[in-house]
């Protein structure tokens, strides 16, 4: 096998959970995966207290920090559409899949960025995973949030409506990089508007 | 319309990424000035079987994905994917209308004189070039390779061709541009490496990455490759397909290196020789020395007193050193124990951001040695550097890897000579091949 990001040739070592397939097979060398840094726990809903979005996400977990490794494969895998490089995190999302009562479901591009992309960077981290999802929420307007500032941001008007029936359901919306949250909180707010009694999220880097 | 002309004659550009609005692409492909191709080619090997490749860079394991814009299966290049992605639905245009008028009205402002041998060497590859048969430079480390392209870049430049330097470093690339400029100071030249600023006008003489020429389609009268047998060109087959489809249908390539393999010897049929270098003394040979169980005494956090002896040396006579590495492991390990000699000895390896800030600190003295890996073998050049390799055994040091490291020594005319040691845990045939390579150069130099 060579390494998805360094091209090196690596051997994965023999393990039980490899043989019985509980475990999808290594795509980077340990080297890379090293590099990595596991998500601290950070305070995520201060800045919204007070505000119509206060207590709208149940929780947060995020998986990496967002570190320079991290924006280097990252970069590649959204902006120059590497899509292979969605395996790299399939074990961290791996344990979705015995996820029961919840509706999995990831944050939407709006159908034209989709064109111009080609794929879903959130979507295939999740198919890469083997975890089934809904698309349960559409965006409305093909906008950015990246060249806002953070009050810009946290004050900008919902994009989001909801699709699919969510009365009464628990939801687990999944996100790639959580930044200020206002993606998250909007699509929380909006689902619990149609009726969602619980929304959680999961993203894969707290920046 | 001459800007678009200028920057497309000669390139392979994805269509969706040019400097210019894409109702202008559109026009001129209306016209037939431009030409699009499939990213993905597609060949019909067999009536069931198809191969496809990049139409860039050649590479044929492609990736599939579910592609929301021709929604459906579709395949991707990742081995040149920095360059912008290549897929089914992505396009390449190339220019297909009037040729851009050649510029002949070159200025040649060299004041430097060849030695004799360079001299030979040069006339010989005129010659060659003239003809258009494939030609290779064999110079030793330090025979001044660069020199004697000029009168040969010059004449070609005068006629009106397109010409290429092309090689596979960039540190190369960042080296020859500058001294190319100042010798041809009215010509257009580009110096193209991953992160160079993006030109769009038409330059006659182009300095540039192998990897760079991936870009390019029939677009040079000549190539020169310097450095052909360094590290990816040999073991990457991108590169020397992009060679091969930069240049002209009819045009040949040229070589220039100072360790060609077997191979390059046995493909090029017109050769030149120099065993010299530019300042008349002898190539300094290694001289080998056991150094038992380096690996276990660093990994044990200890110098081998031999090492620590010659670094001392180095250190008390303030000459400054190389110390080359077969890993970056070992490397680091080591570091801290040489930074108990003196603290600011630094370590240098290929992903290392400062690395040119680093070697720049060696020739200007501000740190006494380097420990590196064999990014360093080549293209340096620091008055009165010794030399030592650990583990020259390994097999990162090729035959040629020793050879080019043994160049880094006795580069400046002030100070021909310095210590050369390969420390091994057992000499290798690379090790003895490049000891007789380099005492057969010598030999070879007293008898012309």
């Amino acid at each position: 096998m060579n390494c998805l990001i360094c091209s090196s040739s690596f051997l994965e070592s023999a393990s039980w959970k490899r043989l019985f397939m509980l475990k999808q097979p290594e795509v980077i060398c340990e080297k890379c995966r090293s590099k990595f840094e596991k998500a601290k726990e950070k305070e995520h809903e201060r800045d919204w207290i007070g505000t119509t979005y206060e207590g709208t996400l149940d929780s947060l977990t995020s998986y990496y920090e967002y570190n320079e490794w991290m924006k280097q494969v990252y970069q590649q895998y959204k902006f120059q559409y590497d899509v292979e490089l969605s395996k790299i995190f399939a074990t961290d999302l791996h344990p979705l899949q015995k996820n029961q009562d919840n509706i999995i479901v990831p944050i939407p591009l709006h159908p034209d960025m989709l064109k111009d992309r080609t794929f879903s960077q959130v979507d295939e981290l999740l198919i890469a995973a083997n975890v089934p999802f809904v698309h349960a929420l559409t965006k409305m307007k093909n906008s950015s949030q990246v060249k806002k500032s953070k009050k810009e941001r946290m004050e900008s008007e919902i994009n989001f409506s909801v699709c699919v029936g969510v009365e009464k359901r628990s939801i687990i919306l999944v996100d790639d990089l959580y930044t200020t949250g206002t993606t998250l909180r909007q699509a929380a707010f909006v689902l619990k508007k149609a009726g969602a009694e619980q929304v959680h999220a999961i993203t894969l880097i707290r920046a | 319309m001459i800007e678009v002309q200028e920057f497309l004659s000669g390139r392979i550009w994805l269509k969706e990424n040019t400097p210019f609005p894409p109702s202008v692409i559109d026009e001129y492909i209306h016209k037939g000035f431009i030409t699009p191709h499939k990213g993905i080619q597609s060949n019909q090997i067999s009536q069931i079987r198809q191969t496809q490749k990049c139409r860039r860079c050649g590479f044929k394991s492609l990736t599939s994905f579910r592609c929301a814009k021709c929604d459906g299966p579709c395949l991707y290049c990742r081995h040149c994917i920095r360059m912008g992605r290549i897929s089914n639905c992505t396009e390449l245009i190339t220019w297909s209308g009037p040729v851009v008028e050649p510029v002949t009205d070159h200025i040649f402002n060299w004041t430097g004189t060849l030695t004799r041998l360079q001299d030979k060497a040069s006339k010989e590859l005129m010659q060659s070039v003239l003809a258009n048969q494939s030609h290779l430079i064999h110079a030793v480390c330090g025979a001044g390779k660069t020199e004697l392209l000029f009168p040969v870049v010059f004449e070609l430049l005068k006629r009106g061709k397109r010409v290429c330097v092309a090689t596979p470093r960039t540190d190369v690339v960042l080296e020859l541009a500058p001294r190319f400029q100042q010798v041809f100071p009215k010509t257009i030249i580009h110096a193209l490496y991953g992160g160079s600023p993006a030109y769009t006008n038409h330059a006659s003489l182009i300095i540039a990455t192998t990897h760079q020429l991936l870009r390019f389609e029939e677009a040079f009268d000549v190539v020169f490759v310097d450095e052909a047998d360094a590290f990816p060109y040999t073991i990457d087959e991108a590169l020397q397909f992009a060679v091969q489809k930069a240049k002209k249908k009819e045009a040949v390539v040229h070589y220039i290196t100072a360790t060609p393999s077997d191979e390059l010897l046995s493909q090029v049929d017109n050769k030149s020789l120099i065993s010299e270098r530019f300042h008349g003394f002898p190539l300094p040979v290694p001289r080998f020395d056991g150094l038992w169980n380096y690996g276990k005494h660093i990994k044990k956090d200890k110098l081998s007193p031999k090492l620590q002896n010659w670094t001392q040396q180095c250190l008390k006579q303030v000459q400054p050193f190389l110390i080359f590495f077969p890993t970056i492991d070992l490397m680091e390990k080591a570091l801290p124990l040489f930074q108990q000699l003196h603290e600011e000895i630094l370590a240098v390896h290929a992903e290392d951001a400062d690395r040119k800030d680093k070697v720049m600190k060696l020739r200007e003295k501000k740190i006494p040695g380097l420990l590196t890996t064999t990014i360093l073998e080549r293209g340096i050049t620091i008055p009165n550097v010794q030399v030592a390799v650990v583990g020259a055994d390994e097999t990162i040091f090729t035959s040629s890897a020793l050879i080019q490291i043994a160049g880094r020594v006795g580069r400046s005319i002030d100070y021909p000579n310095g210590d050369l040691v390969f420390f091994h845990h057992g000499i290798s045939f690379a090790m003895d091949r490049a000891k007789a390579t380099i005492m057969g150069h010598n030999e070879k130099r007293k008898q012309s």
